[in-house]
């Protein structure tokens, strides 16, 4: 599922490299949502911008990440139901182009486990959100934009972080030798 | 029983002398599933395992099993052993 090495001179080979990326991204992104929720002033084009630059700055939704991108569409789905029957029984690849069926798997799972996750977050904030409104009502209501634009740049690169997060450190081929000898 | 499923795929590969890169770009997967399929990481769909069988042109029994697989060399040495006796790999 990891689509280069490197990222932004960022090494990317062995599991802890991709943890510290992955807390290194949560960082960037407590810097600029803490500002933001206690000035309260938060500015719409700002937080476009942010969310574009970093939603999808891991990869997976889009190409250039350190992820690959989830899926590149297919005609099957536009299709009616008679036109999708495999007739003449030649199999089909995956969704995606960028994917095989193991990395498939993998992104699956990193959405499940990213849901999992979420589920908590969004109750969580829910919760105090619902609470606080209760008490300061003024002082939360210019902040809500702030708590909203953080809410979706989490869930925009929740998976991608997860994939990075659990994914085995990756295999040269020189590796792969010397493990294959050992196998045998 | 578990969802276990033994496979061969790194003797076959080792035997014919094949990387992991030229076996995944002729399966069409990343080679890193290769690696995963070889460990017992991840279970292959079927086609993948028909591609795999029709790829080292073996039945996929031969290469895939819900039991262990006897090492090779201790099936061979029971096929040329002196008593003659060619001795069936146990299911």
């Amino acid at each position: 599922m990891i689509e280069c090495t490197s990222f932004i001179g960022i090494p990317l080979r062995t599991q802890s490299q991709r943890r510290r990326l992955v807390l290194g991204y949560y960082a960037l992104l407590a810097i600029f949502f803490v500002p933001l929720f206690v000035l309260g002033k938060p500015i719409l084009f700002t937080l476009i911008a942010q969310t574009l630059t970093l939603g999808g700055i891991l990869g997976g939704i889009r190409a250039g990440g350190p992820v690959k991108p989830y899926g590149g569409g297919s005609a099957d789905h536009d299709a009616s139901s008679l036109l999708t029957l495999n007739l003449e029984g030649k199999r089909r690849r995956g969704m995606s182009p960028w994917l095989d069926e193991r990395e498939q798997a993998e992104r699956d799972h990193a959405h499940y486990l990213a849901y999992k996750i979420l589920r908590w977050v969004l109750g969580m904030t829910a919760v105090a959100y619902l609470v606080a409104v209760q008490f300061s009502k003024a002082w939360l209501e210019p902040r809500a934009s702030a708590l909203l634009w953080m809410l979706l740049v989490v869930v925009l690169g929740l998976p991608q972080s997860v994939i990075l997060w659990n994914e085995a450190p990756l295999e040269t081929e020189c590796e792969t030798n010397l493990n294959t000898a050992a196998t045998l | 029983m578990g969802n276990e499923i033994h496979n061969r795929i790194a003797v076959l590969r080792a035997e014919r002398g094949i990387s992991r890169q030229e076996l995944a770009d002729a399966l069409g997967v990343n080679y890193q599933t290769i690696g995963f399929l070889e460990r017992g990481d991840y279970n292959p769909s079927l086609a993948l395992a028909m591609d795999l069988s029709g790829y080292f042109k073996l039945p996929i029994e031969a290469i895939f099993s819900r039991e262990p697989f006897r090492p090779l060399s201790e099936l061979v040495y029971a096929r040329n052993g002196s008593d003659g006796e060619t001795v069936k790999e146990s299911k």
